[in-house]
Formats: C-alpha cells, sequence, structure tokens
C-alpha cells in the first residue's frame, strides 16, 4: 500500500486513480469530523466535499514538512468554521460568554440513563458549544489525535489547544447537566 | 476539597488520566476523597465518564453511496484539462499529421489500384459468400442492408468514373480516386485518434 505521500506525488503528476485512493483512505475520518463539528448530515456531507475539492485544487501548496493526513484535516476544518461563520452561527451561541464559574451545579442526575438518550443529548449539547471548543473535541475525542496534532491543524500553540479541551470539556459537562436538570424541575 | 475545585480539577484532566476515566481510581487521591463524600458530585461524575465515553466510542457514519462521484465530478474540469482542450485545432493537426503519414502509405499502396477491380471485388465469390451467411442466419435487415450498398456502390462507379474520366483523362481516375480516399482516411483517423485518446483518458479516471 502506497504512503500518502506516494499518492500525492502521483497525483501531482496527473494519476488521477491516486486521487481517488485518497479520497478513499479519509473520507470517513473527514465526513465523521465534519459531521460532528456541523451537526447534520446535508451539511456535512458539502463540508467533506469541498474538503476533497479544496485539497485537489490546493495541492501544489502542500508542503510536504507536514503530514498530509494533518494538511486536510487543515483544510477540513477551515472548511467546518468558514461554513459555520457564514452562517452566522456563532451569534447564537450566547452559552459561549458565559463564565464557566457562573454556570450553576445541579442535583445529581439519575445514575443510569438511557445510553441512545444519553448520546441524543451529549451531541445536542456539544452543537450548542461555540465552534472553537466543539472543533478541539472532536479532534481529541472522537479523532483521537493528538495535542502536537491539533495544535498544527489549528495553527494554534499547544497550550492554547489544551486550555481549549478544558474550557470545551467544562462546557459540555455544564450543559449535559443542565439537560438533565431542566427535565427534573419540569418534572 | 470543595464540589466547585472537584468540578475544575475533573476538567482539567489530562492524559493518560483522562484515558482512565472509566474507574475513579484515576483520580488524584483529593479528588477521590471528595468523591466518597459527596454523593452530588459522583452522579456529576458518573454523568461525566458517560459523556467522554461517547465520544471516545463514536462509530463513524455510514457514507452516502455516491460520495466519491460527486467530488469527481465537481472536479471534472480539473481533473481533465485534456479532455477539456480536447478539440481543439492545435490538437486535431497534431493527429492529423500522423493521419497524413499514414495516408501517404496507403497512397502508394492504392497507387496502382484499379477502380474497375472494385465491381468485379463486390461480385467476387467473397461478397457472395457474405449474403449467403446473412441469409442463413435469418439477418434479413442486415442482408438487404449489404445488397442496397453493393447497389449504390457497383451504380456510382461507373457513373463516377466515366465522369472523371471525361474531365480528366483516364490516368486522372484512379488519382482522385486515390486522393478521395486518402483524404477520408486522414479526416477520419484524425477524428477517431481525438476521440480515443478523450475515452482513454475518461476510462483511466473512473474509480
Amino acid at each position: 500500500m502506497k504512503n500518502d505521500h506516494e499518492l500525492v506525488a502521483k497525483i501531482r503528476a496527473g494519476d488521477q486513480r491516486a486521487f481517488v485512493e485518497l479520497i478513499d483512505r479519509y473520507k470517513a475520518r473527514i465526513y465523521h469530523t465534519t459531521l460532528r463539528i456541523l451537526g447534520n448530515r446535508e451539511d456535512a456531507e458539502e463540508a467533506s466535499q469541498d474538503t476533497f475539492v479544496r485539497a485537489y485544487r490546493g495541492l501544489e501548496n502542500f508542503r510536504e514538512e507536514a503530514t498530509f493526513s494533518t494538511w486536510i484535516y487543515r483544510v477540513c476544518v477551515n472548511t467546518c468554521l468558514n461554513k459555520l461563520e457564514s452562517r452566522k452561527r456563532f451569534q447564537a451561541q450566547d452559552i459561549d460568554q458565559t463564565p464557566i464559574e457562573e454556570l450553576p451545579f445541579t442535583e445529581s442526575p439519575e445514575a443510569d440513563f438511557a445510553e441512545e438518550d444519553l448520546q441524543t443529548r451529549v451531541f445536542s449539547a456539544m452543537e450548542k458549544l461555540p465552534a472553537k471548543y466543539r472543533t478541539v473535541l472532536v479532534l481529541y475525542h472522537i479523532q483521537h489525535l493528538a495535542y502536537q496534532e491539533i495544535a498544527e491543524i489549528m495553527q494554534m500553540p499547544m497550550g492554547s489547544i489544551k486550555t481549549h479541551l478544558f474550557r470545551a470539556r467544562a462546557l459540555l459537562r455544564e450543559r449535559v447537566l443542565r439537560e438533565f436538570s431542566h427535565e427534573e424541575f419540569v418534572a | 476539597m470543595n464540589c466547585k475545585i472537584f468540578h475544575i480539577q475533573l476538567d482539567k484532566l489530562e492524559a493518560p488520566q483522562l484515558d482512565r476515566l472509566e474507574s475513579p481510581r484515576a483520580l488524584p487521591p483529593e479528588m477521590r476523597a471528595h468523591l466518597n463524600l459527596c454523593e452530588a458530585c459522583r452522579g456529576h461524575f458518573h454523568l461525566y465518564q458517560q459523556t467522554l465515553a461517547i465520544l471516545e466510542n463514536d462509530a463513524a457514519p455510514n457514507l452516502p453511496a455516491d460520495f466519491n462521484a460527486k467530488i469527481l465530478a465537481r472536479l471534472e474540469p480539473a481533473l481533465a484539462p485534456v479532455h477539456a482542450a480536447a478539440f481543439n485545432w492545435k490538437r486535431v493537426f497534431v493527429y492529423a499529421g500522423y493521419a497524413f503519414a499514414l495516408g501517404l502509405a496507403l497512397w502508394f499502396g492504392f497507387k496502382n489500384f484499379d477502380w474497375r477491380a472494385a465491381q468485379q471485388l463486390l461480385h467476387s465469390p467473397a461478397a457472395q459468400q457474405i449474403q449467403q451467411w446473412l441469409a442463413a442466419i435469418g439477418a434479413t435487415e442486415t442482408l438487404q442492408a449489404f445488397q442496397r450498398f453493393v447497389a449504390n456502390v457497383l451504380s456510382l462507379i461507373p457513373i463516377s468514373g466515366s465522369f472523371i474520366e471525361k474531365m480528366f483523362g483516364t490516368e486522372a481516375l484512379p488519382r482522385a480516386f486515390n486522393l478521395t480516399l486518402m483524404l477520408l482516411l486522414t479526416f477520419t483517423v484524425a477524428k477517431a485518434s481525438v476521440f480515443l485518446e478523450s475515452w482513454v483518458r475518461q476510462i483511466s479516471r473512473r474509480p
């Protein structure tokens, strides 16, 4: 099996089959990432396709000191962030401005939630997080990338990535707790 | 340690503690001690464990079947610059050059071609045999088409032949025939080459 750099060299030489091979290698990861950042299949599919189209067109800008994986994730994340920005979703995320310390702690939720129900709530809560926090959560916890790789993808210092992750997890935890506590209060 | 500090510490956890969060034993002793005392935090911790487990184990969704095709369709102009430019004159002339060389070879091959022999060829045993085969396999439409073709060629050759002979002399006819043939071949081969090249590129691009 050819490595990414060999495939890239072949694509640059005009081998279109190599590009298809590269799509097959990355499409599941890219689609998964876009789906979790954007929150719906339609947008995710479009953003994934945009990612590969932009990657192909920008292949000449790919410098081989980075791994192809990092580079295509960067294209993917930028595509998603542009998409979110264009839809002005940031403005809807009022929680972004709320300091973590001010979020209320809630009573303990029921010990065991139905897994599917919890899953729905977790992803629903994640969708309401600010895009930058959601992105680091997806890259770290879902795509299982290392801090260093995430830092290269997002072009930020590693310390900032750790801070983002800390805030992202805190907000997610609070959002999930808040959903349950709200139901408890209603009940 | 109070609840607020417990939660801050919980959020600050990093790998490898975070990766082993399914067990409270992964927590630092102070946090474990708080968990033993605080029921609310135990519930929060349990929910936090489940939340992270959901993220960590989130399976990749199924992709649409036409995912690759849609990307390639969007890249069609970029992927096939040669295909887009396949019918420009420059390329046609290049192939015409090759075809001309081929035609020239054929020109010499056909130089001594006797057009009258064509009539004999269409009445030859081989032509008769073809008609018999077509009749035998019941290809009536093909047989009729073949017979019409033979009839047309037989009628055209003497007419055009006598016209050219009258106009340009007896030597002109085989030359005119050969020249026409060569031009036709040149054009056909050039066009076919361009189509063939586009087709090969298209086939090789398919996943």
